[in-house]
C-alpha cells in the first residue's frame, strides 16, 4: 500500500473520529423541524385496552374506562376536557366540520400535560334513569362521574327502532387554553361512548 | 324590598363568583410559571400534580356554583388557591436553575463537542505533517 493510500485511510479515520466527537453538539443543532402539532384523545376499556367498552348499560351500575390525552404540541398544554351527555336528537360534536356540541358541559376536567407526554384518567361512571311504562321512553336523572354528581334532568331517550336501543352518548371534548385570546378554545378533538340504556 | 335570605344569597353568589375568579387567575399565573420551567427542562412533575389538583378543585367550585351551592363553591375555590400557594415562586426558581443547567448543558454538549472535533482535526493535521515528513518523501510503499 502506498503512502498516499495510507493517507486516505488516515483522513477518513480522522473525519469519522471528528464526527463522533461532534455528534452530541450536532444532534442538538441539526434538529429537523417538527411540522405536525396535535393532541391525541382516546378512551380505553376497563382492562386498559381498546375493547370491552360498555354498551348495554344498567342503571346505578358502575363502569370503568380510561380517558387519555397525549400532547404533541411542543409545549406544556392546559386542557379542559368538557364532559357532555346527549340523546339521539341532541347535537353532537362534528368530526368533519370540526365543531363542538352546543350542549353545555356537565363538568370540566382540568389536565396539564407536558409536551410528548400522556395523561390517563381512570373514570368510573354510573347512570341513573327510569323507564315510565306509560311514556315508553327513558328519563335520565343523573350521571355520577368519579363520585361527582351531574344533573341530567330534562334529558330523555326514545326507542330507536332502527338500532334497537335507547341511546345515550357520553362524550368528552378537548378544549385548550389559548394564552393569546386569554381563554379556552375548542381543540377539535372529541371521543365518546354510545350506550343502550337497558330497562 | 329584599328579604334577609335574598340578601344573604346574593352576597354568597358574589363572594363565590369572586373566589372562583381568583382561583382561576391563580391557576393561570401558576400554569405560565410551570410552562416556563418545563420549557427550560426543569422537573415539573410535582408542580403539575398540584396544578391538576387545583384545576379539578376549581371545576368542582364551578359545578357547586351552578347548582347554587355557593358555600361549597367558595370552599372549593379557596382550597384550589391554597393548593397553589407558593407554586409560582417554586416554578420560577426551577425555571431559573433549569435555565442555568441548560446553559451548562449547551456549553458541555454543543461547544465542548464542536471544540473537541476541531481538536481532533488539528491533531490529525499535526500527525499527518509528522508522518509526511517521515515517510512522504520516500514515495514508495510502506510495509
Amino acid at each position: 500500500m502506498s503512502f498516499r493510500e495510507y493517507g486516505v485511510v488516515f483522513w477518513v479515520g480522522v473525519g469519522v473520529l471528528a464526527l463522533l466527537v461532534a455528534s452530541p453538539g450536532l444532534s442538538r443543532l441539526l434538529v429537523w423541524p417538527q411540522t405536525e402539532f396535535f393532541t391525541e384523545l382516546w378512551i380505553l376499556g376497563p382492562n386498559h385496552m381498546a375493547e370491552g367498552y360498555p354498551y348495554n348499560v344498567s342503571r346505578y351500575e358502575n363502569y370503568n374506562i380510561f380517558l387519555g390525552v397525549g400532547n404533541r404540541l411542543g409545549h406544556l398544554a392546559y386542557y379542559s376536557i368538557a364532559v357532555k351527555f346527549r340523546n339521539q336528537t341532541q347535537p353532537a360534536a362534528d368530526t368533519f366540520n370540526r365543531t363542538f356540541s352546543s350542549l353545555p358541559a356537565l363538568y370540566n376536567v382540568s389536565a396539564f400535560v407536558p409536551d410528548e407526554q400522556v395523561l390517563e384518567l381512570p373514570l368510573t361512571f354510573s347512570l341513573n334513569y327510569s323507564y315510565p311504562d306509560a311514556l315508553s321512553r327513558i328519563e335520565f336523572y343523573s350521571l355520577t362521574l368519579n363520585g361527582v354528581f351531574l344533573d341530567l334532568a330534562n334529558c330523555t331517550a326514545t326507542w330507536d327502532s332502527g338500532r334497537s336501543e335507547f341511546m345515550g352518548n357520553l362524550f368528552f371534548e378537548a378544549w385548550i387554553y389559548n394564552a393569546t385570546m386569554g381563554g379556552f378554545q375548542y381543540h377539535e378533538r372529541f371521543v365518546g361512548l354510545r350506550f343502550n340504556m337497558t330497562i | 324590598m329584599l328579604g334577609l335570605t335574598e340578601i344573604t344569597a346574593a352576597t354568597g353568589l358574589t363572594e363565590a363568583s369572586s373566589a372562583i375568579d381568583e382561583a382561576e387567575k391563580r391557576i393561570l399565573v401558576c400554569y405560565k410559571a410551570v410552562a416556563e420551567a418545563d420549557r427550560v427542562g426543569a422537573n415539573t412533575t410535582e408542580l403539575l400534580a398540584a396544578l391538576d389538583e387545583a384545576g379539578n378543585l376549581s371545576s368542582k367550585a364551578h359545578l357547586a356554583y351552578e347548582k347554587g351551592d355557593f358555600d361549597s363553591a367558595q370552599e372549593f375555590a379557596r382550597l384550589s388557591q391554597e393548593r397553589l400557594e407558593g407554586l409560582d415562586v417554586e416554578a420560577d426558581a426551577l425555571a431559573k436553575s433549569g435555565g442555568q443547567q441548560r446553559s451548562l448543558d449547551f456549553i458541555i454538549n454543543v461547544v465542548g463537542s464542536l471544540v473537541g472535533a476541531v481538536v481532533v482535526v488539528i491533531g490529525g493535521v499535526v500527525v499527518w505533517v509528522f508522518l509526511n515528513r517521515k515517510y512522504g518523501g520516500e514515495e514508495g510503499s510502506v510495509s
